[in-house]
């Protein structure tokens, strides 16, 4: 749903005007940036080495050396969950890349050209929404076997569509407008007017299905590692971690706990700020 | 109206075709040799099958034909709702799927049953009340029933109900307490999203020019609320729903698996551990097949609720 506020009382006096300073957003905005930090500076982070199993430590509560504690085999999970920040964020970054160029060339391509081209594409994007997301990821991973590239494929093909069909319906308006036929007119190649022209004005909804589509990937790809169909141990990967500390769930609850709200706030915060950029820029 | 229903049926079937065509496709990714597999799974083992049983089974299963060949083969029997048998037991795809989505079905209905009665009167009243701290309070827990893994409201549902209070039951399929714990984990997100929407449809009809006109005409609260407003805000309800249906049935794969509940979702994920094909395929199908249907479903509901959309 679009902005339910008038637009005229927005007070454009600044970047960030009296609506985006709530806390929420503020709280939302720093969750985004230490996950990006971390995913970043994760090997400088970790106290631990994270592949250092010592089977004395098992399942060991949090402690001073080990702040959340270790797991089956006495690794420390805080620096098993640093790495599988890393690990979990990098692949839902790479497939939003990877969905967002795909769809954004299809709805272009579909919305500039029109006619045959447009109706063929747009079907086919149809028969791809057709599948539920996570079954269709699941089903393509576990065929493809397990690997970055095979999940990073099987989550990918199955979220480019969105992007897709919000880029052909901005496009279709844009392309009817007086500046681009102008532009046309005035002999402006038609690279140009997709790039200069096009592009641009769909910049907007797309930020915004990116940030919510970052949110759905991570989400995405640490539940195919839950189920055991993505990254695999003793890689740490938050969905992977998941899977491993599940059996301990009676004896040592803190496997799960951690490793489910680092999961939990990087996707908060990413749908948070989706809406927010929601709001500021009215898309759908 | 009659050209409507033609052309969305029609839609339908098309899309539906181009589902079955990439379910087949999905296959080719597999690596190795089809037709070893087949062997091996049919007589367990690789050292039990030599390599004329493997030429025979390529024959006789259609594998060495082109790929258009095999899927036209597929199809044909796919029409005629065969759906092969399972490479594991033998027992028809069909069947399998049919008896674990009845389950899966008990599983969504409770968690839809859930989202509804909860999100019904929040989102009614965040919408009413909008810029107070209930619609504040209602906005933050939804988006965070939004965000929250499946699988980790899950666990700790179980962590809390089953290990520390030792209340409800954790694991399988039995009596009405099972459903409980599955349940409020499948409903969480839907309920949070249906709050959401619905506030923002009340919003929207409350700015409506008939909305200012009926109150004021001076009609009572009460029946603007339930007559006009209702009517109106439920609409995109109904959508949601459809979609959400579609949500649902992905999350009940992986709620499933927490649960060890015995529905589609959990064979799925047998399945594919046990690179049992037709089976995989089978349920891919089966699960497509279901969202179109939902969304034609969908779109024949906005089409009689909505009035409006028959005029453009």
């Amino acid at each position: 749903m679009s902005d339910t506020h008038p637009q005229h009382t927005l007070p454009q006096t600044g970047a960030l005007s009296a609506k985006y300073r709530n806390p929420i957003f503020v709280i939302a905005a720093v969750i985004t940036c230490l996950t990006i930090f971390t995913a970043i500076a994760a090997p400088l982070l970790v106290p631990n080495d994270p592949y250092q199993a010592n089977l004395s430590l098992r399942l060991a509560p949090p402690s001073l050396y080990y702040p959340m504690g270790n797991d089956a085999l006495g690794r420390c999970l805080f620096s098993r969950i640093i790495i599988g920040v890393r690990t979990s964020i990098g692949l839902g970054v790479t497939v939003v890349v990877f969905s967002c160029m795909l769809g954004v060339v299809i709805g272009l391509l579909s919305g500039f050209t029109g006619g045959f081209v447009d109706e063929v594409l747009m079907r086919i994007t149809d028969i791809f929404f057709s599948f539920p997301e996570i079954l269709a990821a699941m089903a393509v991973a576990g065929l493809a076997g397990p690997g970055a590239t095979n999940l990073l494929f099987a989550v990918s093909v199955v979220s480019w569509m969105r992007y897709a069909r919000i880029v052909r319906g901005v496009t279709l308006s844009v392309k009817e407008r007086e500046y681009v036929k102008y532009a046309h007119l005035s002999g402006v190649s038609t690279n140009s007017i997709i790039f200069r022209h096009i592009l641009p004005v769909n910049m907007s909804s797309v930020i915004v299905l990116a940030t919510i589509g970052l949110a759905k990937a991570i989400l995405a790809v640490s539940s195919l590692g839950f189920l055991g169909f993505g990254v695999q141990p003793p890689e740490p990967e938050l969905g992977t971690l998941l899977m491993e500390g599940k059996d301990y769930i009676m004896s040592a609850p803190h496997l799960c706990l951690y490793p489910g709200l680092a999961v939990m706030f990087p996707v908060l915060s990413f749908n948070i700020l989706g809406d927010k950029l929601q709001d500021r820029f009215g898309g759908n | 109206m009659g050209i409507f229903i033609v052309k969305r049926i029609i839609t339908s079937l098309f899309v539906l075709l181009g589902a079955s065509f990439l379910t087949y496709g999905m296959m080719m990714l597999a690596p190795g040799d089809a037709a070893l597999e087949i062997a091996v799974a049919r007589y367990g083992g690789e050292d039990r099958v030599d390599a004329e049983t493997i030429d025979w089974i390529r024959e006789q299963e259609g594998l060495s034909k082109p790929f258009i060949h095999q899927y036209a083969r597929w199809l044909k029997h796919v029409v005629m709702l065969d759906l092969g048998r399972s490479m594991v037991d033998g027992a028809p795809v069909l069947s399998l799927i049919r008896q674990r989505f009845s389950r899966t079905l008990e599983l969504v209905v409770a968690a839809i049953s859930i989202a509804l009665v909860v999100s019904l009167p929040l989102g009614i009243l965040a919408g009413m009340k909008r810029g107070t701290w209930l619609d504040s309070l209602c906005a933050s827990v939804s988006v965070i029933g939004v965000s929250m893994p499946n699988y980790w409201l899950g666990i700790i549902l179980i962590v809390v109900f089953c290990v520390r209070l030792k209340l409800l039951p954790a694991f399988g399929r039995g009596d009405i307490t099972h459903i409980i714990l599955p349940s409020i984990t499948l409903g969480t997100a839907m309920t949070a999203y249906t709050t959401k929407i619905l506030r923002n449809a009340v919003i929207e009809t409350r700015q409506s020019d008939f909305y200012t006109a009926l109150k004021a005409r001076g009609l009572g609260k009460r029946p603007v609320l339930f007559r006009h407003l209702m009517k109106n805000a439920l609409i995109p309800v109904v959508t949601v729903i459809g979609i959400e249906l579609g949500m649902l049935l992905e999350g009940a794969v992986i709620t499933e698996t927490v649960f060890a509940w015995p529905g589609i979702g959990e064979l799925m994920v047998t399945a594919i551990s046990n690179r049992d094909y037709p089976l995989i395929q089978g349920i891919v199908l089966f699960s497509a097949t279901v969202f179109i249907v939902i969304n034609f479903i969908v779109d024949m509901l906005y089409y009689f609720l909505d009035p409006r959309i028959r005029m453009t």
